[in-house]
């Protein structure tokens, strides 16, 4: 017995371009992939762009003349993350934990919720946001944003 | 011959310029590697995600087919056309249901995908509003092509269902095989025979401007007396009548029930020859005979009025020639 799916014309796009697709596991090529063959069902896709955050997404593909996909990637930014204090935990959104005085992190675009802890105790909570290469100094009650004069001295990219 | 310490010299010179060197080469170095590290402490980072859905944007493109249901009104205008689609093999899910009003073109463009590519595998239904019109169906296959253009839904108002039930009067039988005639101004509309059950449904045609009532009558070869009367008819679409045939005269004095077979059989004050005729009976009246004297026969007869359920009975005399025993 044959596979009775039927196909349908696809079009795959990313923002932005050059991402690597792969559907069910299988690389299919890069985007924009244009009047691909998809068929209807459940279809796993798999967007990779180096220095955005990976994109997965089980998508329906139902009948019809053809498909328009366009994945929006999100943007993962260097932050050295330092403090005075090197007893200081420092939770983000509940599940990604950091310690000690200065760190190099990788983290997605966007607000971030904080949580900073001294052993077990609760100092602080704050949102942060995500929007470009930066260090930030964090001090009890309030934060510094110093992203010039480290950025250049630590060739950040 | 003197020699010049050229090594010395050469040194001299490399002594000059040597510290430069080794500083600009030591910088070079330090900066790179300063830079090396930097790029590299950001390598294999396990991100701090916002574990967000992916933004994908998903647009589909659908191929459409245009249908188009031409009407053709025949009575009287309905206020509007319901027009609903359905698939053959689901009937109790809409498709799709529009109203649109006389004078509107009657068209829909449609996903491909919402119909069944089956054989006759979809329906379409056009139910005139406003009046007492006749729900339509069509069953149809889709085309390949773009366009499609079903047959036309010819609207006419919903016709009268007339439901006769014919019973003899004496005992509430059947009365099989009686003919029932719908006229109205001495014009004929529509007639049925009675089946084994005495039933006869009867369809005619509705007008615009609907009649108060109808006539009715009934025929029975001669079995019966003929029966007409009045039926009242109005919107309602569905109309049912039981008709008595017969005569309502009890058996209580030993008599017997003749027929008349032969129409203007005259009914006699007397049995004498030239007895005045008190009037004419008709073929299949009913006579219940209680004398007999000789040809002539003595009895009793019921007459309809115009009302159909007042009867009169009137007695006389008549010959055996005209009558035989009804069985």
């Amino acid at each position: 017995m044959g596979c009775l799916w039927s196909q349908i014309s696809g079009n795959i796009h990313s923002v932005p371009e050059g991402a690597k697709i792969i559907i069910n596991g299988q690389n299919v090529g890069i985007t924009p992939l244009e009047n691909f063959q998809l068929e209807t069902g459940d279809q796993t896709f798999e967007i990779v762009l180096e220095g955005y955050v990976p994109a997965r997404k089980l998508i329906k593909i139902q009948e019809a003349k053809s498909i328009f996909i366009e994945f929006r990637m999100k943007k993962l930014y260097n932050i050295i993350f330092t403090s005075h204090e090197a007893d200081f935990i420092f939770v983000f959104n509940k599940v990604d934990t950091v310690k000690g005085e200065k760190n190099y992190l990788l983290i997605e675009e966007g607000e971030h919720h904080l949580e900073v802890f001294r052993k077990k105790e609760s100092l602080e909570e704050k949102i942060i946001i995500i929007d470009k290469n930066k260090t930030i100094k964090y001090k009890l009650q309030h934060m510094q944003d110093n992203s010039r004069d480290k950025l250049d001295n630590e060739n950040v990219q | 011959m003197k020699k010049e310490n050229t090594s010395s010299i050469s040194m001299e010179k490399s002594a000059i310029n040597f510290p430069y060197y080794p500083g600009i080469i030591l910088s070079f170095f330090l900066l790179n590697l300063g830079g090396c590290s930097g790029s590299k402490k950001f390598l294999n980072l396990k991100p701090i995600l916002l574990e967000r859905e992916a933004e994908v944007n998903i647009r589909y493109d659908y191929d459409v087919i245009k249908l188009e249901a031409p009407v053709i009104i025949i009575d009287s205008i309905p206020t509007a056309f319901r027009f609903s689609l359905y698939q053959r093999i689901r009937p109790g899910e809409l498709l799709i249901e529009r109203v649109f009003f006389p004078g509107e073109p009657i068209q829909l463009i449609l996903p491909r995908t919402l119909f069944s590519s089956d054989t006759l595998g979809n329906l379409a239904i056009l139910d005139p509003l406003g009046g007492n019109y006749k729900k339509l169906e069509q069953l149809f296959t889709l085309s390949s092509v773009q366009e499609q253009v079903l047959f036309p839904f010819v609207v006419t108002l919903a016709p009268y269902v007339l439901k006769f039930f014919v019973l003899e009067r004496m005992n509430g039988d059947p009365v099989a095989q009686a003919k029932v005639i719908v006229s109205n101004g001495g014009n004929i509309l529509g007639f049925g025979i009675t089946d084994s059950l005495g039933f006869a449904r009867i369809t005619i045609k509705r007008v615009e401007h609907p009649w108060e009532f109808l006539r009715v009558s009934i025929r029975t070869g001669g079995n019966y007396p003929p029966w007409s009367g009045n039926v009242e008819v109005s919107d309602q679409t569905i109309f049912e009548k039981t008709i008595w045939l017969g005569t309502a005269l009890a058996k209580n004095n030993g008599g017997v029930f003749y027929k008349v077979i032969e129409d203007l059989t005259p009914l006699r004050e007397g049995p004498e020859n030239g007895s005045p005729t008190i009037f004419f009976l008709n073929m299949g009246d009913r006579v219940y005979v209680t004398k007999v004297a000789g040809d002539r026969l003595y009895g009793s007869v019921e007459v309809f009025t115009d009302d159909p359920n007042v009867f009169i009975d009137f007695s006389g005399w008549i010959l055996n020639k005209f009558v035989q025993v009804a069985e």
